[in-house]
């Protein structure tokens, strides 16, 4: 088997290349609407988030100008900063698909 | 425009859905930005993984490009788990080989779904340097 190197891994979605390879990050992840966002958030972690506007400045003011969020490293770190939401859970809102957008409802 | 999901506008519940609201392509008329480029690729003599995918994903677009004339030996494609595709020798060139999708980005092709699992495999003669552009949508 020839090694390889891991682009992505969450507890659903992997993707892996050759190990040597050089990767062009560019939008390499995917973007999820702020309204999809936020309508994932159970009402406790949307209560939580407005409460600590603070500690997500930069993403809150992306979401207030309507923006896409993108899941790149500074908007990860942000939510995992805030100690609102584990990794896992920043990967869990974020992914594209109906299931976690559904079981939010 | 609001945010219609595709599932509704699709007026299904049971669909796939391939973007969390219409903004989502509106905002990706071109999808050549949205693709992942690999490059440096060597798969000389001997088959090599130059993709691989665990989970579900809509694999929009794939090809390869900085290949020499005819220089794929083999290459096997495996969704899945079941090779649904595995051949010895490609057509190629510099300017590219397309799996599916094309290079200028157009969202007219529909792709592929893989349910668990996606595989490109590729064996080269010479070229030890390619480069693969992809853009794979994870999807629940």
């Amino acid at each position: 088997m020839n090694k390889l190197q891991t682009l992505m891994e969450t507890p659903t979605h992997k993707i892996e290349v050759p190990a040597n390879a050089i990767i062009n990050p560019k939008n390499f992840l995917p973007k999820i609407s702020t309204q999809a966002f936020f309508r994932r958030l159970t009402p406790q972690e949307r209560q939580s988030l407005r409460g600590n506007g603070a500690a997500i400045r930069d993403l809150k003011e992306d979401l207030d100008r309507g923006d896409l969020v993108e899941l790149d490293d500074t908007v990860r770190q942000s939510l995992t900063d805030s100690g609102l939401f584990t990794p896992e859970r920043v990967d869990e809102l974020m992914i594209l698909g109906e299931s976690t957008e559904g079981k939010l409802r | 425009m609001s945010a219609k999901t595709f599932q509704s506008l699709a007026g299904h519940q049971g669909i796939n859905k391939l973007a969390v609201d219409t903004d989502y392509f509106e905002t990706r008329g071109n999808l050549a930005g949205q693709l992942t480029t690999v490059a440096a690729i060597n798969a000389v003599g001997s088959l090599t993984t130059v993709l691989s995918l665990t989970g579900k994903f809509h694999i929009h677009q794939l090809f390869c490009t900085l290949l020499s004339t005819n220089d794929i030996d083999h290459w096997k494609l495996t969704i899945d788990g079941v090779i649904i595709h595995e051949e010895d020798g490609m057509s190629s060139n510099n300017t590219g080989v397309g799996f599916w999708g094309t290079q200028d980005g157009d969202w007219g092709d529909h792709g592929i779904i893989c349910d668990s699992s996606f595989l490109l495999e590729m064996e080269c003669t010479a070229d030890n340097s390619f480069s693969l552009w992809y853009h794979a949508q994870p999807i629940l």
